[in-house]
């Protein structure tokens, strides 16, 4: 980062390149739609590029990237509150897209475990989707991108120990919301 | 530990982030509290299932998207009036909506003038008479002032005299 602060452009490629699929994957775990977060994506690095002067070399790079990501997130869904029927006809114009490819294929003899496989990421993204701005975050950048606290709490400009309570309160909401699927198999 | 403090900790210890001391304490309870062996259990399942859930992959535009988007970036910043002319061309509503307001505050501006400058102007027109008033020599001679015929033969008196 610094290199590409000194004007440096095939460090911030590098950059780009590094980070790309992370924040396609935050986005997406968050908006829960292929378009915006392609979208989001695009616009984060668009911002780090023009932003770059801000960028201290104290704090991690990938807390400050991550920072622009909940952001612009965060305005998403801000916007979707403005226009919930645009919003919701991309969201079910991208599932109609996604359903019939993972399913058409019942004959298969994994046909059962790939409808279990699809029924349990179903479960997963309508949990995720009932947590708040805040639980949703924390969540993907604790579980899926192994953030450590002090990272999570510089993206989501919060204390340590806010993050913390944070984490416990979204992991105990989503043990409810899946509940039916959480006790042990040999139990039933 | 308690079930309380344990339960708290049961992520920490799933990430192997406890230290050794309270790990060992931490398993300690384990063994002896079914309550908590269930919730581990749980928060075991509630990460299995959280990995099923992957990353997507990008669209096939993707990258070019992100390409123009980039270069777009390389190129020197614009003005407010570039960047608001680009807003409108993306939203033409707002652009309407814009014209429309635009529109509304110069009608108001004209019917303001129409309507009020003229009361002014005769406030205005009043104080000036005011002001002659003030001035008693003309005050004086007013009925003078309002007979021509008068003045005129004042001033051919003042003629034959010469």
């Amino acid at each position: 980062m610094q290199k590409f602060q000194a004007g440096d452009e095939a460090a911030f490629e590098q950059l780009v390149e590094a980070y790309k699929r992370r924040v396609l994957a935050v986005a997406y775990r968050f908006l829960q739609n292929q378009q915006e977060a392609e979208d989001v994506t695009q616009e984060a690095f668009f911002r780090m590029f023009r932003s770059r002067d801000k960028y201290r070399a104290e704090g991690k790079f990938s807390s400050w990237l991550f920072t622009i990501v909940n952001r612009l997130c965060l305005n998403l869904l801000r916007s979707r509150k403005r226009h919930p029927q645009e919003s919701l006809r991309l969201e079910e114009s991208e599932y109609a897209d996604q359903a019939p490819r993972q399913w058409e294929d019942k004959s298969a003899p994994q046909a059962a475990e790939m409808l279990e496989t699809e029924e349990t990421r179903e479960m997963v993204r309508r949990a995720v989707q009932g947590l708040s701005p805040d639980e949703r975050m924390a969540i993907i950048l604790d579980h899926w991108e192994s953030m450590s606290l002090e990272m999570i709490s510089q993206v989501l400009n919060k204390s340590v120990g806010a993050v913390k309570s944070i984490l416990f309160r979204a992991r105990a909401k989503l043990r409810v919301k899946m509940a039916a699927y959480l006790s042990p198999k040999d139990s039933g | 530990m308690d079930c309380k403090l344990c339960r708290e900790n049961i992520y920490r210890y799933l990430r192997g982030q406890l230290s050794r001391s309270v790990h060992d304490v931490f398993e300690m309870h384990l063994a002896k509290c079914p309550d908590c062996n269930r919730e581990v259990a749980q928060e075991k399942r509630l990460s299995e299932f959280l990995n099923e859930w992957p990353a997507p992959e990008p669209s096939l535009g993707f990258e070019t998207r992100l390409a123009q988007r980039l270069q777009e970036a390389r190129q020197p910043e614009t003005g407010w009036w570039q960047r608001l002319g680009r807003g409108f061309m993306a939203r033409p509503v707002w652009a309407g909506a814009a014209a429309v307001l635009m529109v509304g505050a110069l009608a108001a501006v004209w019917v303001y003038n129409s309507q009020v400058l003229p009361g002014k102007q005769a406030d205005m027109m009043v104080a000036q008479d005011m002001e002659l008033f003030q001035d008693m020599e003309v005050i004086e001679y007013l009925d003078l002032l309002e007979n021509w015929d008068e003045i005129n033969a004042l001033e051919n008196d003042s003629e034959e005299q010469s």
